[in-house]
């Protein structure tokens, strides 16, 4: 990759991405159209006695004579005698050398074999056709779509007792020094055992991560019950956790969906002509007992916070570290401000029925991140008993949801700190690495492509442990050269000084690609 | 980057070149593939001799009869006992492979287009390309040994057997498309058994 990375698409200089991709596309064009003259044939004889079994008229068939002549026919038929064959075409001496052409009559009795040659497209060309087929297809997206093609966040691959899985992003928010912040995911589909166990840390997007540390948090639980963290970092005892009830889906929203923690998400599509759009969904849960309870959802964000994102920043084009640096001298009021942006959309608001029947907020769960599903908590006010009715507001097209569920929640718990006591990069054993993650003072820094394998002493035994990954730092998203031309500093401004004007200016834009946004971001991760 | 394109332009296309049949026949000999149902002509033979290491012929296969293999070679008409044959490679047609050689090239370097998905297309196009240009190249070729000999009757300028009544020494070499080029010689008018 080299070079190519740093200018994002890959495209070289002397040319414009636009221009390479609709060269590409033509160039393919014209190739496949030469291709379908790539040809192979398949060969037959036939015995005489065989001829008038065969299908007539079939192509080209040549008669090979006793004497060494042959006629080459077409349009052939068989007499009404059944001795001679008649056709259009050409006598040729053994020598190949023309006698006659034009109708010709052959004498059955005369020929020593027919042979038939079909001549068929090459296979070959069939899947090369495919392959082209869906290449011009990523460069259309690519022309049509370029933010869509790249990105991620930090990234952490934590052992679920089979493969290691996606189960963590670092500090999605953080998109600048100021911004560095402690973010905390739930491992909540983790399976630990034995002494230690490793987790992967990989950046797979055109980003400089930069790492204070990543350490992991072990809550002590009882089964059956489970930990979870709420927004503002706190640990609590889950006792018992309830579904919604499918039967009472009056929404039509797929109740189902939500109802385990099982990789099947609910979403929506968002509104084409406003992104911040709000939508509620209704949810009746049956009463379980408990003193407190809580709304637990696994969630995470859909790509309209990307696309969002990097849309911002090709607005700012080659300005981006002038307008992030400006952001920045202004303090961290002002950055957030920007942040905020993102913030007012991302919120998953629940509302429950107050005493009079009318709906009041309960509580907000914020995560940002599009990759892995994170398990969040909002704990009810202690007053609320088992709800059985909850509305969960959202923008519509923001999120993913994996399971919503009604707890009872016992105790709160503090969490066991747990440092990597070894960090290896790309396989090799990197003190280095350890030593910045165990001082603050100082980071780790990874490149597009880096893998870190953190590992960490569990406490024993392990699976009396619930797990959660701190992780702490910021990230620089590198300007790809294909954004650049969409330089636009009055949206750039539009976007920072008034984000629900800049919403709707790009809902009908979002709404173009957001069905396969989706699909090509899971496809472009970087990997070495 | 424009020496890296050439260098990675370079790799693929020895890549897809070292996996494929080359042709056999003398330049401009062979018909294309979409002009074999109207061509009288032979498939050209490589035939490898058993009576000595290194025995070798190659011209146009003429006739295959029960015993007796006719090749009409750069100087005359030859013909071997099948005892005293072991192996014949056929080519009857050119497989234009080289247009699939140059789709795949270029299909693998307009990969840069796609960013980091390269990382998945690249190698597909790669991948892809060069089965198909391999398979491609190898399709007009057909290797036969003994005890399949019938086969090379339907690849034979006389797939019914040498005629009787033609003079042997009559026989002509198939005109190449382009005069200017080497071309098997007028035939020897022996004919005899080798």
């Amino acid at each position: 990759m080299g070079s190519w990375s740093q200018q994002g698409g890959g495209i070289p200089f002397f040319l414009s991405y636009r221009t390479a991709c609709v060269a590409v596309v033509l160039l393919l064009s014209v190739l496949f159209i030469a291709g379908c003259g790539v040809n192979t044939v398949s060969k037959q004889l036939i015995a005489p006695a065989q001829i008038r079994s065969a299908q007539h008229g079939s192509g080209f068939l040549k008669a090979h004579m006793v004497a060494g002549d042959m006629y080459v026919l077409n349009d052939w038929r068989i007499d009404s005698t059944q001795t001679r064959i008649i056709g259009n075409g050409n006598h040729l001496d053994w020598n190949r050398e023309l006698l006659d052409s034009g109708l010709c009559s052959v004498l059955l009795d005369s020929v020593v074999i027919f042979e038939t040659n079909e001549v068929h497209p090459s296979a070959a060309v069939s899947a090369l056709g495919l392959v082209t087929v869906a290449s011009v297809a990523v460069s259309i997206i690519c022309i049509a779509n370029p933010k869509a093609c790249f990105g991620s966040c930090p990234t952490f691959y934590v052992d679920d007792g089979d493969s290691l899985l996606l189960q963590a992003e670092g500090f999605s928010s953080s998109v600048a020094p100021s911004l560095e912040a402690t973010d905390i995911d739930a491992l909540y589909r983790a399976k630990f055992s034995g002494a230690t166990t490793t987790i992967t840390m990989t950046n797979e997007a055109y980003e400089t991560h930069v790492v204070r540390h990543a350490d992991l948090l072990a809550v002590e639980k009882s089964p059956p019950g489970r930990i979870m963290s709420t927004s503002d970092k706190q640990f609590w005892e889950v006792l018992e956790s309830v579904a919604p009830n499918v039967n009472a889906d009056q929404s039509g929203m797929g109740t189902s969906l939500v109802a385990d923690f099982d990789g099947d998400e609910w979403f929506s599509l968002a509104d084409s002509t406003d992104l911040s759009t709000k939508e509620e969904i209704e949810l009746q849960f049956p009463t379980i007992n408990g003193e407190r309870f809580g709304i637990a959802i696994a969630s995470r964000q859909s790509l309209m916070s990307t696309y969002l994102f990097y849309q911002t920043l090709a607005y700012m084009g080659t300005g981006a570290g002038e307008i992030f640096a400006a952001l920045e001298r202004r303090g961290p009021a002002m950055i957030s401000e920007f942040r905020s942006f993102g913030e007012d959309l991302g919120n998953i608001e629940v509302l429950l029925l107050d005493s009079v029947g009318n709906w009041k907020s309960a509580g907000v769960i914020r995560e940002t991140g599009p990759l892995a599903t994170d398990m969040h908590l909002l704990l009810l006010p202690p007053d609320v008993s088992s709800p059985t009715s909850v509305r969960i507001r959202v923008t519509k097209g923001y999120w993913r949801l994996d399971q919503i569920a009604l707890v009872s929640v016992g105790e709160q718990r503090m969490p066991q700190r747990i440092h990597p006591s070894g960090a290896s990069r790309q396989g090799n054993s990197d003190p280095a690495a350890l030593a910045a993650l165990l001082d603050d003072a100082l980071t780790l820094v990874t490149l597009p492509g880096d893998t870190v394998q953190l590992i960490y002493e569990l406490p024993q035994p392990p699976q009396d442990y619930e797990y959660f990954l701190e992780s702490r730092g910021y990230y620089l998203e590198w300007m790809r050269e294909n954004w650049l031309e969409q330089e636009d500093r009055a949206m750039a401004m539009q976007v920072i000084t008034n984000p629900q004007s800049a919403l709707k200016t790009l809902a009908a834009d979002y709404k173009r690609i957001e069905a396969q946004m989706e699909d090509y971001f899971w496809r472009s991760r970087y990997a070495k | 980057m424009r020496s890296k394109l050439a260098l990675y332009g370079g790799a693929i296309a020895l890549l897809l070149m070292a996996g494929c049949a080359g042709s056999i026949a003398p330049k401009h000999w062979l018909p294309e593939a979409i002009e074999v149902p109207q061509d009288g002509y032979g498939s050209w033979a490589s035939v490898t001799l058993s009576i000595g290491p290194g025995e070798f012929s190659e011209g146009e296969l003429i006739a295959a009869t029960p015993d007796t293999l006719f090749i009409l070679g750069y100087e005359k008409l030859e013909a071997y006992g099948f005892n005293e044959v072991a192996k014949v490679h056929l080519q009857s047609y050119d497989a234009n492979y080289s247009a699939l050689a140059v789709w795949t090239t270029i299909g693998s370097l307009s990969t840069i287009s796609h960013g980091v998905i390269l990382l998945i297309s690249a190698p597909v196009w790669i991948i892809t390309g060069t089965i198909a240009t391999s398979s491609q190249s190898h399709a007009p070729h057909k290797t036969v040994v003994t005890g399949g000999w019938k086969q090379l009757q339907a690849h034979c300028r006389f797939p019914g057997g040498m005629p009787q009544s033609i003079d042997r020494k009559d026989i002509k070499p198939k005109p190449l498309k382009f005069p200017d080029q080497k071309s098997p010689d007028q035939v020897d008018t022996s004919g005899g058994i080798h």
